[in-house]
């Protein structure tokens, strides 16, 4: 549905996107995952056929993603990595101009998806939190129901609630048979919605995995403290990877299934037990380690 | 053309066209007050109190002591230029430029419709709003002279200042627009679309001073619109007007062409 054949196009060493390829199934949710300023945002401009790549091209469901914009367009959805609306409408108002734009009649669907992510349309756009025109670029983007969506960090600025909310949308419209590219960088969100992903880093691709591959693999690091020392020596003779210890607060790693971490750490006492946050980086490193390792 | 775009300019910038018809009525209103048939030399009179070269410099000389001539210097040798000028740099910017370098223009090519005819929308959109604003002044002129002073008018005259006002916009606006839609950021877009044709306006006071920079005329598109060759009418305005409306051709086309061509950082 989505091919990108080869593209480079560079801003700078390590900048831009080079020698990139991949495409996309129809049916597919694909996840684009990188970084700030991984290209992630220069990948999609050249499938919406804003900018030209130096070398490559890409198609989107057979079509030119350049000349032939206009035709991709009747059945694209697209939310763009640093949204600008018209500041001086009121939220109800561009999307009024949207649907003009698209000769959309059927008005079902807005309302729906105003409903569903509580969207008030009413207000001026400039008077509106970062939150509200991030609902309101998501509302513009699935209104015409299309059936390809391409979609650039959609739930930035999107509350807890409302990341869950899109997370449903995108596991209804997959079920509709919908074909969705959609980059980020919260493995958490890619985790959730998509089959595939994409990872890349400065500009090239680092690994195209099963996206339940990628949580198998996925190294975690769990903050344990515990109540008294004889317990520390008690994990690390069972053979617990203790990446870092202060007192007895321990940090420990555990990759792939945690059942075997829970059975032991049930025969301590532990006063409390978190999960560290981990980067995208850090967690793409860990892969790459344990890649690295395999093949040694 | 496209449809749901021309109503949303309307609809954002017709509070601007309003502002510029206003103020422009009001300045052609005092100048037609200002005229009095019967002594033509009291204004003249009044005139002489400003230094010689200031009124050469912005084109403030009457041409005859008919209504025609009077308001042909006074109205159409400055402010025919400056507040239209003005209008135009803000349109021409806010219309292309400004949805680029803020990225909302993505909203506008997201959309079902080739890159072409976004553009050609807001061109003619801008053509549109310029047309209708001197329409309207020199409708309003019309009016207001006929009531004071009936049966004074050329208005054949008067057509041809307003026809070549229009020309002289059309030039104007397609520079304008050019750098408007041809750069991606608002320091260029707007900074040359600011820088020419004030440019040109300077240069062609500078030019109308006196001996010492007469040459400058050639490097203007203003010295183009020359209305004193209106009294009495010579052919050669005939070729001014011409080159002007090739001017204006070629820097929309221009326009349209590298705009649907080029990259856009959206």
């Amino acid at each position: 549905m989505i091919e990108v054949v080869d593209i480079t196009k560079s801003y700078g060493p390590k900048r831009g996107v080079f020698n990139l390829s991949f495409s996309v199934e129809k049916g597919e949710v694909f996840g684009f995952l990188g970084p700030n300023g991984a290209g992630k945002t220069t990948t999609i401009r050249q499938l919406l056929g804003f900018i030209h790549p130096d070398k490559g091209e890409a198609f989107v469901d057979g079509l030119r993603v350049f000349e032939d914009a206009h035709v991709i367009q009747q059945d694209l959805g697209y939310i763009a990595g640093e949204i600008a609306f018209f500041d001086h409408m009121r939220g109800k108002e561009f999307l009024d101009f949207q649907a003009r734009m698209r000769n959309l009649k059927d008005f079902s669907r807005r309302d729906e998806l105003i409903e569903r992510f509580e969207f008030n349309p009413r207000p001026l756009i400039r008077k509106m939190s970062k939150g509200m025109k991030q609902k309101l670029a998501i509302v513009a983007a699935f209104m015409h129901d299309p059936s390809i969506y391409i979609l650039d960090e959609p739930t930035s600025g999107l509350d807890p609630l409302m990341q869950g909310r899109f997370v449903e949308l995108i596991h209804n419209e997959k079920k509709r048979g919908k074909t969705i590219l959609m980059s980020s960088h919260n493995f958490g969100e890619v985790e959730r919605t998509c089959d595939r992903a994409l990872i890349i880093k400065h500009g090239e691709k680092m690994a195209l995995e099963n996206v339940k591959a990628l949580k198998e693999k996925q190294r975690r690091i769990y903050l344990v403290s515990l109540e008294n020392d004889k317990d520390i020596q008690k994990l690390e003779t069972d053979g617990l990877e203790i990446v870092a210890q202060r007192d007895n607060d321990l940090e420990i790693s555990v990759s792939g299934d945690i059942n075997g971490f829970l059975d032991k750490l049930a025969q301590c006492r532990v006063k409390s037990l978190d999960v560290k946050h981990q980067s995208l980086e850090e967690i793409f490193m860990d892969y790459y380690r344990e890649e690295g390792e395999k093949h040694e | 053309m496209n449809k749901a775009l021309f109503f949303m300019n309307l609809k954002s910038r017709y509070k601007i066209w309003i502002v510029f018809a206003v103020i422009m009525a009001f300045y052609k209103l005092t100048i037609i007050t200002m005229y009095d048939p019967d002594d033509i030399a009291a204004i003249d009179e009044l005139m002489r109190m400003f230094p010689d070269e200031l009124l050469q410099a912005i084109s403030f000389v009457i041409f005859d002591a008919t209504l025609t001539g009077f308001i042909g210097g006074y109205y159409y040798g400055f402010i025919i230029i400056l507040f239209p000028m003005i209008f135009t740099i803000i349109l021409s910017f806010g219309l292309v430029g400004k949805y680029v370098d803020d990225g909302s223009m993505a909203y506008l090519l997201a959309t079902p419709h080739k890159r072409k005819r976004i553009i050609t929308t807001q061109a003619v959109f801008l053509l549109a709003a310029i047309f209708t604003l001197l329409s309207f002044n020199a409708l309003f002129g019309i009016i207001v002279m006929s009531a004071m002073f009936p049966g004074e008018l050329d208005i054949g005259k008067y057509l041809l200042l307003n026809l070549g006002a229009f020309i002289l916009f059309f030039a104007v606006s397609g520079i304008t627009f050019f750098f408007s839609s041809a750069f991606s950021e608002s320091r260029q877009s707007l900074g040359f679309a600011i820088a020419v044709p004030v440019g040109f306006f300077v240069l062609d006071m500078l030019a109308g001073v006196g001996d010492t920079f007469e040459f400058l005329r050639f490097f203007t598109i203003f010295t183009l619109y020359d209305n004193a060759k209106l009294f009495p009418l010579e052919n050669i305005v005939r070729l001014h007007y011409l080159i002007l409306v090739m001017i204006g051709t070629l820097f929309y086309l221009a326009g349209i062409v590298v705009f649907s061509k080029k990259s856009l950082t959206l």
